[in-house]
């Protein structure tokens, strides 16, 4: 699946969305994208995206009504890792 | 492969992955522009200002929280035959915040029997349907969706609510919340067991829960103002547990269907039912004279929208205390209640 047909899926999906949906939809668009054989690749990214709803918003509100590049989902992908290792330095 | 993406709906492959709306009315369709869907997606649908959703015929799956982006719904029609019965929670999320669902179910003529044998008439000549094997095998994925919450509830929380919870007598089918949905309640002596620490014997749980309730009525009897006492009436006071939210529990999963919109289909019975979740569940403590002695009845009220409704049948009423707070005997229970039927016009 090329890199310009994910991302309008993806940025149809959080377009709008609240935290809340942003989990279930992307979860969703996973289940189809898989079924339609995009590479796992792709698909790891939507799982770790589904995770990281709160960093989703943050990179969405710093870019308003701008669609997300893959550098943009890197960026979410970042921050959540981040968010992770301080959650576990906290425990 | 069939992708259809507009600013309204996004389909991928039958699934509505998107929808986004300002409407206040929406109709999900079960095509757009040649592009049919079969489902809508977890999570895809974003109108705010909804307040009514219809999902039409041909939509056979809904995604779980599909609809948690439209906070203001009031009101949620789906079709018959519509999969709700998804491993995570579809529309009971929708049900816990306040929403009406309509959904029509097609069940064999034995299960339709057996929903009327067990419901009865309330206002508006609907009927409530009681807890029942035709109705569990009607709603079954609802009835899991509270499950999922009741799993995540600690043992202190619930025996803090178990008095409420057991040995009533209500006669319907109940989910009771507090913070979250606590556990599915039958009133009609089949009542599924709440076993978050584990089984306990059913005497040694009765009895457990009779001794609670007990302490609970005491605090009420200490509540409860002198000066209201009046020995020349028959029905005093009622004492509302309406601050006791932190002990009762306060609201009702009503399954609830119109007679006058069943159908008979195909040697099938389509019924058309209403599932609500209800502030309710109000206790009243009725203090009651007979022979120079007074006595309490513990009875339970439901809201019906927003008007409390009494329960006014015997079988609603709860047990009889002295006024130290104990059960009286059965003998002297009956008397009690049988005065009190008759002073609040219930016989």
């Amino acid at each position: 699946m090329e890199t310009g047909e994910f991302l309008k899926y993806v940025n149809v999906v959080l377009a709008g969305s609240n935290r809340g949906c942003m989990e279930q939809a992307l979860k969703e668009l996973r289940t189809i994208l898989k079924r339609r054989g995009a590479e796992q690749e792709k698909l790891d990214l939507l799982k770790n995206l589904a995770s990281f709803s709160l960093q989703i918003v943050n990179v969405m509100e710093k870019k308003p009504g701008e669609e997300l590049t893959m550098e943009d989902l890197n960026e979410v992908i970042r921050q959540g890792n981040e968010w992770v290792e301080e959650m576990k330095r906290m425990r | 492969m069939d992708t259809y993406l507009s600013e309204k709906y996004s389909i991928l492959d039958g699934t509505l992955i998107a929808l986004r709306t300002d409407e206040t009315e929406v109709v999900i369709p079960a095509e757009v522009q040649g592009h049919r869907i079969t489902r809508i997606g977890g999570g895809s649908c974003i109108a705010k200002n909804a307040t009514l959703i219809r999902v039409e015929d041909g939509i056979r799956e809904i995604g779980n929280m599909a609809f948690c982006g439209c906070t203001n719904l009031k009101k949620l029609i789906l079709p018959e035959g519509v999969e709700l019965c998804e491993k995570e929670m579809v529309i009971s999320p929708l049900l816990k915040r306040g929403m009406e669902v309509l959904i029509r179910r097609k069940v064999s003529r034995e299960q339709y029997e057996e929903l009327l044998r067990h419901s009865f008439l309330v206002e508006g000549g609907e009927r409530l349907v009681q807890r029942s094997e035709a109705l569990l095998s009607v709603f079954q994925g609802v009835l899991d969706g509270f499950a999922g919450v009741r799993r995540q509830l600690d043992a202190h929380t619930l025996n803090s609510l178990m008095p409420l919870i057991l040995d009533s007598r209500m006669k319907a089918l109940y989910f009771v919340e507090y913070g979250g949905i606590l556990g599915e309640l039958s009133f009609d002596g089949q009542r599924e067991r709440l076993n978050l620490d584990g089984p306990a014997a059913p005497s040694e749980e009765k009895e457990i829960m009779a001794s609670q309730r007990r302490e609970l009525v005491k605090l009420l009897l200490k509540e409860m103002p002198e000066g209201l006492y009046d020995n020349d009436s028959e029905l005093f006071w009622d004492q509302k547990i309406r601050n006791h939210n932190k002990i009762y529990p306060n609201k009702l999963m009503l399954v609830r269907f119109q007679e006058a919109g069943v159908e008979e289909r195909d040697g099938q019975v389509v019924i058309p039912f209403r599932l609500t979740v209800e502030k309710a569940f109000y206790a009243t403590l009725v203090r009651i004279a007979y022979a120079n002695k007074r006595y309490y009845v513990l009875r339970r009220n439901f809201l019906m929208g927003k008007k409390e409704m009494p329960i006014l049948r015997e079988d609603y009423l709860e047990e009889v205390y002295d006024e130290t707070g104990e059960p009286v005997s059965e003998e002297t229970r009956d008397v009690v209640l049988a005065k009190y039927l008759l002073a609040a016009k219930i016989l």
